[in-house]
């Protein structure tokens, strides 16, 4: 776990990492998964929007193009950091990341944006239920490391 | 043409233009997008004061564009716009924009 005090020390940290994908937090929300009901319709903590959901919803198909987004850069992850902050009500915003060659479960792989080459997709390469998908974002989560607080840095 | 990934991002940044009074960014919205830095920046800097905004009213739970929490709705606005400003060429004026924010 790491703590930074200026934007620049966070930055060059963050440049050190090599290929990283990289999500904020804010304290109380989970790093992978949407636990707050408020942002949209859900399933098991996935939102219905981020990935290609059958009909019934039971299960999520693959889509090269659809997935949990990610920063793989620092200018994407800062201005992800900055709405994070501003909504954040006082509290911590903290920075999940992994790096690009980081083991992922089977079934899930990281898509470059082709809209945007700073952006990353969490996409999902098989067909697989719902419920598994959200294990795998769980597993994902729990192997992912933080920077504390990064929004003292900014 | 800006290109959303989800209806509701246009519904959202045209319900802040018209709250924010910002004419400018409303035809840019329903034109065909940026056409010249000057609305690059235009819309840059209004994106950070919507973003102010919703936390405004986020606190005081107004639905907008169907969410009470806007938190992620920012996000995947933030997303199109800067996936359109890089394909307009601007992208450097939303990095400055954003680098004020």
């Amino acid at each position: 776990m790491e703590q930074f005090k200026t934007t620049d020390d966070l930055r060059e940290y963050i440049k050190s990492l090599g290929a990283f994908r990289a999500r904020p937090a804010i304290t109380g929300e989970h790093p992978t998964l949407y636990l707050n009901h408020e942002q949209g319709t859900m399933h098991h903590g996935v939102r219905e929007k981020d990935y290609f959901f059958s009909t019934c919803r039971q299960w999520v198909l693959p889509h090269s193009q659809m997935g949990l987004s990610f920063s793989g850069h620092w200018s994407h992850l800062k201005d992800i950091m900055k709405i994070k902050t501003k909504h954040s009500k006082g509290n911590a915003v903290s920075v999940f990341w992994v790096l690009e060659a980081a083991d992922i479960p089977n079934g899930l792989k990281f898509e470059v944006d082709k809209q945007d080459s700073q952006h990353y997709f969490l996409t999902v390469t098989e067909m697989m239920l719902t419920t598994q998908l959200a294990q795998k974002l769980s597993w994902v989560a729990d192997r992912m490391s933080e920077i504390k607080d990064a929004r003292k840095a900014l | 043409m800006i290109r959303y990934r989800f209806p509701e991002e246009k519904e959202a940044l045209l319900h802040y233009a018209i709250t924010l009074e910002n004419k400018k960014v409303e035809e840019i919205l329903h034109g065909d997008g940026i056409k010249s830095p000057e609305e690059a920046r235009e819309l840059a800097t209004f994106f950070w004061k919507m973003v102010d905004q919703t936390v405004t009213d986020s606190d005081k739970s107004l639905d907008i564009a169907g969410y009470k929490n806007l938190e992620s709705l920012c996000e995947d606005v933030m997303q199109s716009l800067r996936s359109h400003f890089i394909a307009t060429g601007y992208v450097d004026i939303w990095e400055e924009e954003s680098d004020k924010a």
